[in-house]
């Protein structure tokens, strides 16, 4: 390779044969930083149903056999640190992992190790749950069916507290929020205050603030999130879009242009959903949607420029939904 | 292009961004980390979007966009309110059988710990594929500036990788 500044003829400076080979092998291994490789890697891609994990109805059945025990207000699990105690009504615990609200339901506190309020747990009657992870990081339970209201504290990290179902799972981001799992094991989580994020474990995430709603079924996978005050015909044709799973792309995008007919700035929330959608045509239908009906802000004009990042627009979009 | 920009012009607008976007990727992507380089860029052209009113003399449009783009990624991290990554000589070869993307991450590295000039010149080459005359139009530099650029920031790279066991015809 040429030292000579005014030497213009070698593979360093344009590319000249021959090629050098240390400048080729860097080429190779770092084009994939670049500006143009990265772009190209923005194109999402349809995750695989991750494994659901089964409720299994016959435990009932075993904790009537064996006889369970009662967790008096007072009883505490406890594991490096962080504490999770009854504070009011009875829970059972059949000695195993399950654990059955009373007849009564029941509220448990999870504290730090300093003693510090975390969040509140109320079940309604006969919910039934598993503490699956009870980490200083992680806080991690299993709802099979019931009603969980969950307050967490706003100092608590992001997504230290989650929630699985048989369905979907719920991240606190930061909230208060109710979660209700059915005898089929469909989940929905309705957030009063901040927002968390719902989904398969291995999926893709929906982000549900306060005010809005989300359902997620075993045999659709997890719905997009809307607004229950949002346009009527607009959340009908999203359920109709969420249960059209498996459906040809034709009758998938005929209901993306119904989305787009009936939206209004409230019904951006599930139309920023579909930026990720696995069909192209569904994602275009949804950013000139947004475009059309959103008002954004002249520091927005990026997003007319550059195929923007979810967060980009979620940037943007987030005033709207407060 | 740049009067029809500057008169707001989508479709001007549009062809700034594409003509200039890996050049303003590449400079960002010499001061902060690849996960963080996209976001960045969008800043950038945020910035030179709201400036262009102001900007007179449309040749010294490539070298305003480079100083846009040093001073956002700087100014990023500033309030990250940590330094830049600069690699340290680290005492492990670089083995042929290590995975690819960990392999890429430590020469991205060493080629982030060179000289500020250097770096940059020698990223919009490696990383962003551009040849040293693309990136003289794209910065405003003189073809010598960024031919010496190349010439001695790989001059240093070179022997760093052979320290980290770099194969001398690649990894």
């Amino acid at each position: 390779m040429s030292e000579d500044p005014e030497d213009t003829r070698d593979y360093l400076w344009d590319r000249s044969q021959p090629a050098d080979p240390d400048v080729q092998a860097l080429e190779d291994l770092l084009g994939r930083y670049s500006h143009d490789a990265r772009a190209a890697s923005k194109h999402p891609a349809a995750t695989p149903r991750p494994r659901r994990r089964a409720w299994v109805p016959l435990a009932a059945i075993a904790l009537m056999a064996i006889g369970v025990a009662l967790w008096q207000v007072g009883s505490a699990s406890v594991l490096r640190g962080i504490q999770l105690e009854l504070i009011a009504g009875q829970l059972e615990d059949s000695g195993g992992e399950i654990l059955i609200a009373s007849e009564s339901g029941c509220k448990l506190q999870l504290t730090g190790e300093d003693g510090s309020w975390i969040g509140d747990l109320t079940f309604s009657p006969r919910s039934r749950f598993e503490v699956e992870t009870l980490d200083r990081g992680l806080a991690r339970l299993f709802l099979g069916q019931g009603r969980l209201e969950a307050s967490i504290s706003e100092t608590a990290p992001a997504r230290f507290f989650q929630v699985n179902t048989p369905s979907a799972r719920c991240v606190d981001l930061g909230c208060e929020y109710v979660l209700e799992v059915d005898e089929q094991g469909a989940a929905q989580v309705t957030v009063a205050t901040g927002k968390v994020s719902f989904g398969e474990p291995e999926g893709r995430e929906r982000y549900v603030p306060a005010g809005a709603e989300c359902k997620a079924t075993l045999d659709r996978g997890t719905g997009t999130p809307r607004f229950p005050t949002g346009t009527p015909e607009f959340n009908a044709i999203l359920d109709e879009f969420d249960g059209a799973v498996g459906e040809p792309a034709p009758a998938r995008r005929r209901l993306a242009e119904g989305l787009s007919s009936s939206a209004a700035p409230i019904d951006t929330l599930a139309l920023w959903h579909l930026l990720d959608d696995p069909d192209e045509e569904v994602r275009a239908i949804a950013q000139a949607t947004l475009f059309r009906i959103a008002e954004l802000p002249p520091s927005a004009v990026i997003l007319k420029i550059v195929t923007p990042s979810r967060e980009a627009w979620r940037e943007h979009l987030e005033e709207l939904w407060r | 292009m740049v009067k029809r920009a500057k008169a707001g012009e989508d479709a001007a607008l549009a062809e700034i961004y594409r003509h200039w976007s890996p050049a303003v990727h590449g400079i960002v992507l010499a001061h902060v980390g690849p996960q963080e380089a996209d976001d960045v860029t969008q800043e950038v052209f945020v910035e030179v979007y709201r400036g262009f009113a102001a900007l007179l003399d449309a040749d010294a449009l490539p070298s305003w966009i480079r100083t846009v783009a040093r001073n956002t990624a700087i100014n990023h991290l500033r309030r990250r309110k940590r330094g830049p990554r600069i690699a340290t000589m680290s005492e492990e070869p670089v083995a042929k059988e290590r995975g690819e993307e960990e392999l890429a991450e430590r020469v991205l590295h060493l080629v982030r710990s060179l000289p500020d000039a250097y770096r940059e010149s020698l990223i919009l080459r490696l990383v962003e594929g551009l040849t040293g005359p693309e990136i003289a139009e794209r910065t405003g530099m003189t073809h010598g500036s960024v031919r010496v650029n190349l010439t001695r920031g790989m001059s240093i790279l070179r022997p760093m990788l052979r320290k980290e066991g770099w194969h001398e015809r690649g990894p």
